[in-house]
C-alpha cells in the first residue's frame, strides 16, 4: 500500500519522516554491529533486499480483477527481525519510487513507517510469540506475513485519515479509507500468508541450512517437515 | 487429461506472459540526453518542485509544475510519447482512485450531488470535496511527473555519488549499491523460472497458481542466498575493506543548468507566494 508522491500534505510528510528516522538509525547501527562481527552479512543482506524488491514487483491476481503485489516485508521480518527489515524495506521503497514509480520521495517517510517499520515490527512480535507457543514454522511465517500486510494497510489508512479527516473527524475518515482498502487488502493478506507459509516449508525441504543459520529452526523440526514431504 | 496438467495455448494474443507489470525506468535514463547534467541538481529540482507543488493551496501551481515537467521530459529529455503515456497509466489509476475516495467521502460546503447513506457513510459530492479531490489529484500528478523527470534522466548509479556526498553511512551506501546490482540479476532469474513453470503447465488454475508462485519465490530466495555467499567470496578475493569504490561520473560542470534550475524554482516560489497572498 504505497501512498503516492504528492498525495500527503507537507506537514504529514515531515511528521512521518521524523517518526521513521530513529528506527532506521537503530537498524543501521544493528546492521553495522553484525557486519563488524561477520563480513558475510553485508552481501547476504544485500541479496535479501534485492529479493524483497523483486518479490514486491511480482504480480499476483487479486479478487477485484486488478493486479496486486505482495509486500515481502512479512517474510523479511520473520527471517531477519524488525530492525534489519526497516533498513532493507526503506532501501526497497527508494528503488520502488525510482524504478517503478510506486510511492514517492516526499511520501517516503510515511511509506517507510507503514511498510518497513510498523508492519514488520508488529509482525515480528507475532512471529516470536507464535514460535514460543511451539507452532510449526510454516503456520508461523504464514500468519506473520498476513499480519504484516494487514497492519501495514491499517497504518496507511490511519495516515490517510490523519491527513484528510472527514468533517474534522479522523475516526470517520479512518473507517472510510479502511473499508475501501479492505476490499483488496484482506484477500491479498490471506494469499500472501498462504504463499509465505508454503515458501518457508519449501525452503526447509530444499535448503534448511539457510534457516538454521538464521537461528529460526532446529534440527528436530527440519526432520519433521522433511518427513511430511517424503 | 489427468494429473491436473493443462496447456493454455488459447490465451489472447495481446496478453503478456511476463510476471512483471512495469517497465523498469532505468533503461531510459541511461540513454537520456540530460544524463550528464549533475545528478544532485536534478534531484534538487525534483524534490523542490514536488515540495512547492504540495505546499500550494490552489490547483494552479501544481498544474504549472505538471505541464513544465511533462514538457521537460518529452521535449528536453526526448522520452518517446508512447512510453511516457504508458508510464503514466499506473500512477493515473492509483491517483484517480485516491482522488475519487476523497471526492465521495469528504464533505463540507454545499452539496452538489447526494448519492446515498450507507452504514453511516454519507456518499456525496460537495463543492469542498470536489476542490480537495482536484487539488490532491493535481499535486499527485505534479509530484509523479517531477519524479519521472528525475528517473528518466538520471541513472540510479549517478545518485549513489549524491548519497556519498551528503555523507550517509558507508554501510547504507554499499548495501544500496549491491541491492541495486542484484535486483536486475534476480528479475532475470524470476523471469527464467516463470517461463520454465509456464512451459510445464504451471499457473493454470488458482490452486496451481498458488503452488507455482510459492515455488518460484522459494527458489528465488534460495538462489539469492547462494548468490550472496558467492558475492562474499568475490568481494573478499578483491580485498573488500568496507568501502566500495564508485566509478567517476562523466558530468558537465557547466553552471548553465544550475542557473536554469534556480530560475525555474524561483519562479515556482514566486507563484506560490502570489497564490498565498491572493
Amino acid at each position: 500500500m504505497h501512498i503516492m508522491e504528492g498525495y500527503l500534505p507537507m506537514e504529514w510528510c515531515i511528521v512521518w519522516f521524523v517518526l521513521s528516522i530513529p528506527f532506521i538509525i537503530v537498524g543501521l547501527w544493528q546492521m553495522k554491529k553484525l557486519i563488524d562481527k561477520d563480513q558475510k552479512v553485508l552481501p547476504l543482506m544485500a541479496v535479501c533486499g534485492a529479493f524483497v524488491f523483486v518479490l514486491s514487483a511480482l504480480k499476483i491476481p487479486s479478487v477485484t480483477g486488478s493486479c496486486s503485489h505482495p509486500t515481502g516485508t512479512g517474510l523479511s521480518a520473520s527471517f531477519f527481525g524488525p530492525f534489519v527489515t526497516a533498513v532493507l524495506g526503506t532501501i526497497v521503497l527508494i528503488f520502488q519510487a525510482l524504478l517503478l514509480a510506486h510511492g514517492g520521495l516526499t511520501t517516503l517517510g510515511a511509506n517507510a513507517f507503514s511498510m518497513a517499520i510498523f508492519g514488520p515490527l508488529v509482525a515480528w512480535g507475532v512471529f516470536v510469540a507464535l514460535r514460543k507457543a511451539g507452532l510449526g514454522l510454516g503456520l508461523c511465517v504464514g500468519v506473520t506475513a498476513a499480519v504484516a500486510n494487514l497492519v501495514t494497510y491499517t497504518v496507511t489508512s490511519f495516515q490517510l485519515a490523519l491527513a484528510f479527516p472527514i468533517d474534522g473527524s479522523i475516526v470517520a475518515a479512518f473507517t472510510a479509507f479502511g473499508t475501501i482498502f479492505a476490499v483488496t487488502q484482506i484477500p491479498l493478506a490471506i494469499i500472501e500468508g498462504i504463499i509465505c507459509a508454503l515458501v518457508a516449508k519449501f525452503i526447509v525441504r530444499v535448503k534448511p541450512e539457510i534457516l538454521k543459520s538464521l537461528g529460526i529452526i532446529e534440527d528436530a523440526e527440519i526432520a519433521k517437515i522433511q518427513g511430511e514431504a517424503a | 487429461m489427468g494429473g491436473g496438467f493443462h496447456l493454455h495455448l488459447h490465451k489472447k494474443k495481446s496478453e503478456k506472459q511476463s510476471i512483471f507489470s512495469e517497465d523498469v525506468l532505468d533503461d531510459l535514463a541511461i540513454s537520456s540526453p540530460l544524463r550528464k547534467v549533475p545528478a544532485a541538481q536534478k534531484l534538487v529540482l525534483c524534490i523542490a518542485a514536488t515540495v512547492i507543488a504540495v505546499l500550494s493551496p490552489v490547483i494552479y501551481l501544481p498544474l504549472f509544475v505538471l505541464i513544465s515537467m511533462i514538457f521537460a521530459s518529452l521535449v528536453l529529455a526526448k522520452v518517446p510519447v508512447r512510453i511516457y503515456l504508458s508510464l503514466l497509466t499506473i500512477p493515473l489509476a492509483f491517483g484517480l482512485t485516491g482522488a475519487v475516495v476523497l471526492l465521495f467521502v469528504t464533505g463540507g460546503g454545499e452539496t452538489i450531488y447526494d448519492f446515498f447513506t450507507f452504514a453511516g457513510f454519507h456518499i456525496q459530492i460537495t463543492d469542498k470535496s470536489l476542490n480537495l479531490a482536484m487539488l490532491v489529484l493535481a499535486r499527485t500528478f505534479a509530484g509523479m511527473c517531477s519524479l519521472y523527470f528525475l528517473t528518466v534522466t538520471t541513472p540510479v548509479t549517478s545518485l549513489f555519488k549524491v548519497l556519498r556526498d551528503v555523507h550517509l553511512p558507508q554501510e547504507f551506501i554499499d548495501l544500496t549499491m549491491l541491492i541495486y546490482r542484484y535486483i536486475f540479476v534476480f528479475i532475470g532469474e524470476a523471469i527464467d523460472i516463470h517461463n520454465a513453470q509456464v512451459m510445464r503447465g504451471g499457473y493454470s488454475t488458482f490452486k496451481d497458481w498458488i503452488s507455482a508462485f510459492s515455488m518460484l519465490t522459494s527458489m528465488l530466495f534460495i538462489r539469492t542466498w547462494e548468490k550472496g555467499e558467492d558475492i562474499f567470496l568475490s568481494m573478499n578475493s578483491r580485498c573488500y575493506d568496507g568501502v566500495m569504490l564508485l566509478p567517476e561520473e562523466d558530468t558537465q560542470t557547466s553552471v548553465k543548468y544550475a542557473v536554469i534550475i534556480f530560475a525555474y524554482l524561483s519562479l515556482l516560489v514566486v507563484i506560490l507566494a502570489l497564490e498565498m497572498i491572493l
